[in-house]
C-alpha cells in the first residue's frame, strides 16, 4: 500500500531540479502509479511523467527505462514519442529491439520523410520474418523498392530541370546589381524578376530579390522569392534561414512552425554556427514545446563557455520544470502569441507601402509605430519602421528601430547587416559597424563575409581581406558581390606577389623582376604536387580531366593536327579557317575550344581552392605551361583565321606567323597531354592491393576491438598468388572500405577473401571484384547496406563505393561459406 | 581510295564535318552520313552497310531517352542512382552502340574515338564482337583518322 501512496506523494510534489532526482525511484513510483490504477489513463500520463523525469534525472538513462518509456507513450497512444524514445534506445542496443519495434520506427521514419532510415528499418523487419520463415515479408520487400525509388526520385528532383542561368538571365542579374549599387530598388527588382523569368531556377537572382522585398517590408513576396530560390537548390543555407527568419515573425501558427523546421535545416547545414542552436531552443520554448527546446539548449551549453552556461541555467530550470508540468505546457514567460496585437496595423502599413502613393509612406509609418506600440516584441513592424524612417532620410530613427528588433531578435541576420551598413556611413562609428558585421556574420549572413573583407582590406589586413572573401566566394559562388570579391582576391595576390617580388627588388630592379618570375613559377602547386599531398581530390579531378581530355586534347589535337601545315602549303585555307574560327572561337551553338579549355583550367584551380589547395598551373606546372601558352597562341591567332574564313588574304608573313601559332598550339592540345594527365590521376587515384596488405588490416581490426581474430581464406586470386589488381582509388579509401567490411564480419568464426579480375561486357573496362565471405548466419542485404547511415559500418562501404563509380552487393557464399560481400571497383591495366 | 560510304555516330558533328572537308579537300569521293544516336544509326544501316563506321565515346549532349543500353541493371549497381547511372551512359556510350551495332557491323571497319594505348587487352576483348574494331590512336589528326577509315581492307 506503501507504494502507491509514496508514488502519488512523488507524482503530485512540486518538481525538484532534475539533477537532484533518483531515476530508480521514479521508475519504482512509474510502476507503483500503474499498479495502483491499471487502465487509467490519468494514472498511465502521472507515469510517463514519472518516467520522463527519470530520464531527464541522469545524462544516460538506462535503456530499460527509455524502452519501458517507449512501451508507455505507445500504450497512450503517442506514436511520436514512442518512436523517439526507440530511436534514442535503438542508438545504445540495437540488437534489443523487437522486430514490431523496429515497424515502428519504420512507419515513422517514413511519416518524418526520411526515407533512408525506413528502409534500414524496414530491412530489420524483413529479416527477421525471413528467419522465421514468413513469407508476408514480400510486401516491405516491395516496400523498401517503393522507398528506394522515392528516394531516386526525390534526388532527380532536386534541381528540377532548371538549367544553368543563360547569358541573358545572368546579364539581368548584373544589371539588377547595378541598380542596387544605385540605390534604385524598383529598377533592381525588375531585373531580378527579369532574371528569374528567363532562368526560373536562377538561385542568386531569387535571393537578391527576396532580400530586396523583405527589406522593403513585402513579406509575402519576399517569402516567395526565398522559396523559389529553395525549389532550385534545396540546401542553399542563405535561403533556408532567411525564410525561417521571416516566417517566425509571421502572427500565424502554421507558418511559425514551417519556421522552426527550417531553422533546424539551416542548423543541420551549418552545425558551426552555435548562434543558429542558442535561438532554435528560444524558439522551440517560444513555441510551446519545452521537451525540444531543452534539447538544443543542452547541445548549445555543451560546447558554450562557463559563463554562457551559468547565464542559462535558470532558463534551462524554467524548460525542466515545464516538462514536468505539461498541463501547464506553454503558461507562463513561454507562452506562445497565437497571433500578435500588432499584426492588423503591420498588415496595413505594408498596404500602404505597397500602394507607393504620396500619403502612403506617411500613412505607413503611423500604422507601424501604432503596432509597436501595442505589441513592442513583433519584430517585423520594427523592421518595416526601420525601412520607413530610412526612406525618409530618419539615420537615427532607423538605427533605433533596428537596435529595438534586434533586442527582440538577435539572430536576424539581415537586421545586423542592415544595421552594419547603416553605421558605416556614419562618422566616428566604423567600430561599431565592424561589430555588427561580426554579428552578423555569427548569425549566419554571408553578405558579412564579403564586408569584413572589404574592412579588413581598408584595415591593411590583405590577408585577412582575402580569406573572408575566399570565404564568400567558396559559400556563395555566385553571390552579389562575386565580381567584386574574385577581382579583390585576383588584385590581393596579385600585390602579394608584387610585394614579394619588390622586397628583393631593393637590393636591385633585375634581380626582383628575375626573383618575381621565380616566385611566380615557384608559388603554388602542381597538379601533381596537390594530388601527392591530396589524392582523395583525385576524385573530383577525374571528372575534369576528363573534360580537358575529351573536348580539349582530343578534338584540339584533331583540328589543329595538320592545319599548320596546310595553311603552309599555299593550298586554299579558306574552308579549314571557316572550321577552325567555329570550333576554337565558338559561335551561337558554343563557347569553343578556348574557352572551354580555359574554364576546365579554372575549374581545376577552384576545386583546388575549396580544398585548401593553391594550383599554378599556368606558370608552374609542367603538364599546363604549354596548353595555357597554346591557349594565349590561339587568341592571338584569332583575327587573322577570321580574316582568312572571311575570304581575305593574309600577307605571307602574317600567314606564316599564323601558321607558327597553329603549330605551337597543336603540339600543346595533342591526346598525349590527356594521356599523361590520365595517368597523374590514375597514379594518385589507385591502389594495389594485395593479400598480404588486407590480411595485416584485418588482424589490426580485430586487435583494435578486442575480438578474436577469424581464420581467413584466400580464394581467386589471392589464392593463386597472382599479381595484386590496382584499383582506381586512393590507398586511404581502400583502407575505409575493408576496414568496415572486416569490422563487420568479426562476429564469424571463418573470413575468405577474393579477389578477381573481370571486364565490363559492354565497355570491357578492366575491373577488379573483391568479395568478404563470412559464416554470419545474420541475414545482410544490399538494399539494407545502402539503407544504412553514410557515417556507419557498412553504410561508410556504400558511401565510398558510390563516390568512387564502383559497386558493392550482397552475394550467396562460397562452399563453406553463407554469404559474401562484394565490392567492384575499375582498375588500372597494365600494358601488355 | 575508292568511293566509299562512311556512317559518323557522333552527338555533335565535329567528324562528320571534318572529315566530309578533308575527304573532298583529297578529292576520295567518300560519302558521309550522320547518325546522332543508336536508333539514327539503326535507320542508316537499314538502307546499306556502310563500308566503315567512325564511333565517338562520349555522347553528353544526347537526351537520357536517345542512350543506347539498359538503365535498370545499372541504376541496381549504382545502389538505386539514377543520375549515376545516367552519367555512365553517356560517358560510354560509344561502347553502348558499338556493343548493340556488334552483330550488324560484321566485316565492317569501325574506328572508335578512343585510345586504347595501355589497354591493349581491352581492345582484344572487344574485338572479338567485332572483329573491324580499332581505336584512335594519340596524336592523330583529322587527316589520319580518315586515312584509318578509308584504307583497304
Amino acid at each position: 500500500m506503501l507504494g502507491p501512496v509514496l508514488a502519488l506523494a512523488l507524482a503530485a510534489a512540486p518538481a525538484p531540479p532534475a539533477c537532484e532526482e533518483d531515476a530508480e525511484q521514479l521508475a519504482e513510483a512509474a510502476a507503483a502509479v500503474l499498479a495502483a490504477s491499471p487502465g487509467d489513463a490519468e494514472a498511465l500520463g502521472r507515469a510517463r511523467d514519472l518516467l520522463r523525469r527519470a530520464r531527464l534525472s541522469t545524462l544516460w538513462p538506462p535503456l530499460a527505462l527509455t524502452l519501458r518509456a517507449a512501451d508507455l507513450a505507445a500504450a497512450a497512444g503517442d506514436a511520436d514519442d514512442e518512436a523517439r524514445l526507440l530511436q534514442a534506445a535503438a542508438r545504445d542496443a540495437p540488437e534489443l529491439l523487437s522486430a514490431p519495434d523496429r515497424l515502428v520506427l519504420a512507419r515513422q521514419a517514413e511519416a518524418r520523410g526520411d526515407r533512408r532510415d525506413a528502409i534500414l528499418q524496414y530491412g530489420h523487419v524483413l529479416t527477421a520474418m525471413e528467419r522465421r520463415g514468413r513469407p508476408s515479408g514480400a510486401w516491405i520487400g516491395e516496400r523498401i523498392r517503393r522507398l528506394d525509388a522515392e528516394e531516386e526520385a526525390r534526388s532527380v528532383a532536386v534541381r528540377p530541370g532548371f538549367a544553368p542561368p543563360t547569358g541573358e538571365a545572368r546579364a539581368a542579374f548584373a544589371e539588377g546589381k547595378a541598380f542596387l549599387g544605385r540605390g534604385a530598388t524598383a529598377g533592381a527588382r525588375d531585373a531580378f524578376r527579369r532574371a528569374l523569368r528567363i532562368s526560373p531556377g536562377y538561385v542568386e537572382a531569387a535571393l537578391a530579390l527576396g532580400t530586396l522585398e523583405e527589406r522593403d517590408g513585402r513579406d509575402v513576396e519576399a517569402a516567395a522569392a526565398f522559396r523559389t530560390a529553395l525549389a532550385a537548390d534545396p540546401d542553399r543555407f542563405d535561403a533556408v534561414l532567411a525564410l525561417a527568419n521571416l516566417l517566425w515573425n509571421e502572427p500565424d501558427r502554421p507558418a511559425k512552425e514551417e519556421s522552426l523546421g527550417l531553422l533546424d535545416r539551416a542548423i543541420a547545414l551549418k552545425p558551426e554556427l552555435p548562434r543558429l542552436v542558442r535561438e532554435a531552443a528560444d524558439r522551440w520554448a517560444a513555441w510551446g514545446d519545452p521537451a525540444r527546446a531543452l534539447e538544443r539548449l543542452d547541445a548549445w551549453r555543451a560546447t558554450a563557455t562557463s559563463a554562457g552556461r551559468v547565464a542559462t541555467d535558470a532558463f534551462r530550470e524554467k524548460l525542466a520544470a515545464s516538462l514536468v508540468r505539461p498541463s501547464e505546457k506553454g503558461a507562463g514567460s513561454v507562452a506562445v502569441a497565437e497571433a500578435s496585437a500588432a499584426a492588423p496595423s503591420f498588415r496595413l502599413a505594408q498596404v500602404y507601402l505597397r500602394r507607393g502613393d504620396a500619403s502612403g509612406a506617411g500613412q505607413a509609418q503611423h500604422e507601424l509605430e501604432e503596432a509597436v506600440r501595442l505589441d513592442p516584441a513583433f519584430v517585423p513592424a520594427w523592421e518595416l519602421l526601420a525601412t520607413v524612417r530610412s526612406q525618409a532620410g530618419d539615420a537615427a530613427g532607423t538605427e533605433s528601430a533596428l537596435r529595438r528588433a534586434l533586442d527582440v531578435d538577435p539572430s536576424r541576420a539581415s537586421a545586423w547587416e542592415r544595421l552594419a551598413a547603416l553605421l558605416e556611413a556614419r562618422p566616428g562609428r566604423g567600430a561599431e559597424a565592424r561589430t555588427a558585421w561580426e554579428t552578423a556574420e555569427q548569425a549566419g549572413s554571408r553578405e558579412a563575409l564579403y564586408a569584413l573583407g572589404r574592412l579588413a582590406a581598408a584595415d591593411g589586413s590583405g590577408m585577412q581581406a582575402v580569406a573572408w572573401w575566399r570565404r564568400y566566394l567558396a559559400e556563395v559562388p555566385d553571390g552579389l558581390h562575386m565580381d567584386e570579391a574574385r577581382a579583390a582576391v585576383e588584385r590581393m595576390d596579385r600585390r602579394f606577389q608584387t610585394l614579394r617580388g619588390g622586397g628583393i627588388g631593393l637590393a636591385a630592379f633585375g634581380v626582383a623582376l628575375g626573383a618575381g618570375l621565380v616566385l611566380r613559377r615557384r608559388r603554388g602547386l602542381t597538379l601533381a604536387e596537390w594530388l601527392r599531398r591530396d589524392p582523395g581530390a583525385a576524385r573530383e579531378v577525374r571528372p575534369l580531366v576528363g573534360r580537358l581530355a575529351h573536348e580539349v586534347f582530343k578534338h584540339g589535337g584533331l583540328l589543329l593536327g595538320d592545319a599548320g601545315e596546310r595553311l603552309s602549303s599555299g593550298d586554299d585555307f579558306r574552308p579549314s579557317a571557316e572550321i577552325l574560327a567555329v570550333r576554337l572561337y565558338g559561335s551561337g551553338a558554343g563557347p569553343g575550344l578556348v574557352a572551354e579549355g580555359r574554364a576546365a583550367l579554372e575549374d581545376l584551380a577552384a576545386l583546388g581552392r575549396r580544398r585548401g589547395a593553391t594550383l599554378n598551373l599556368r606558370h608552374k606546372d609542367p603538364l599546363f605551361l604549354a596548353v595555357a601558352a597554346a591557349f594565349d597562341a590561339l587568341d592571338a591567332a584569332h583575327d587573322d583565321l577570321a580574316s582568312l574564313a572571311a575570304g581575305r588574304a593574309l600577307p605571307e608573313r602574317r600567314r606564316a606567323a599564323l601558321a607558327a601559332r597553329l603549330v605551337r598550339a597543336a603540339e600543346a592540345l595533342n591526346p598525349r597531354a590527356a594521356q599523361e594527365l590520365n595517368r597523374l590521376v590514375d597514379a594518385a587515384g589507385s591502389t594495389a592491393i594485395t593479400w598480404e596488405a588486407l590480411a595485416g588490416l584485418l588482424a589490426a581490426v580485430a586487435r583494435e576491438k578486442g575480438a578474436p581474430l577469424p581464420a581467413l581464406e584466400p580464394i581467386g586470386l589471392f589464392a593463386d598468388g597472382a599479381a595484386p589488381l590496382r584499383v582506381k582509388l586512393p590507398g586511404a579509401e581502400c583502407e575505409t572500405i575493408f576496414r568496415n567490411l572486416f569490422a563487420n564480419a568479426l562476429a564469424s568464426p571463418r573470413l575468405a577473401l577474393r579477389a578477381e579480375a573481370r571486364r565490363d561486357p559492354v565497355t570491357g573496362q578492366a575491373q577488379g571484384r573483391f568479395v568478404l565471405y563470412d559464416a554470419d548466419p545474420r541475414p545482410l542485404t544490399a538494399e539494407m547496406i545502402h539503407g544504412r547511415a553514410a557515417e556507419r559500418g557498412l553504410g561508410v562501404v556504400a558511401d565510398v563505393v558510390r563516390r568512387w563509380d564502383g559497386a558493392v552487393d550482397v552475394v550467396p557464399g562460397a562452399p563453406g561459406y553463407l554469404k559474401g560481400v562484394s565490392v567492384e571497383f575499375a582498375v588500372v591495366e597494365e600494358a601488355s | 581510295m575508292t568511293a566509299a560510304r562512311v556512317l559518323v555516330i557522333e552527338d555533335g558533328r565535329e567528324y562528320v564535318d571534318g572529315f566530309a572537308r578533308l575527304a573532298s579537300a583529297k578529292g576520295s569521293g567518300a560519302g558521309f552520313e550522320r547518325a546522332g544516336s543508336l536508333a539514327e544509326a539503326l535507320d542508316a544501316l537499314r538502307e546499306g552497310k556502310p563500308d566503315a563506321v567512325f564511333l565517338d565515346v562520349v555522347f553528353d549532349r544526347t537526351p537520357e531517352a536517345e542512350l543506347a543500353g539498359d538503365l535498370e541493371p545499372l541504376v541496381a549497381r549504382y545502389g538505386g542512382d539514377r543520375a549515376r547511372a545516367v552519367r555512365h551512359l553517356a560517358a560510354n556510350q560509344g561502347f553502348y552502340v558499338l556493343d548493340a551495332l556488334a552483330d550488324a557491323l560484321a566485316g565492317v571497319r569501325v574506328v572508335l574515338a578512343y585510345d586504347f594505348t595501355g589497354e591493349e587487352k581491352r581492345l582484344a576483348s572487344l574485338r572479338e564482337r567485332v572483329p573491324g574494331l580499332s581505336g584512335l590512336r594519340d596524336g592523330a589528326s583529322l587527316g589520319t583518322a580518315l586515312e584509318d577509315l578509308l584504307r583497304s581492307p
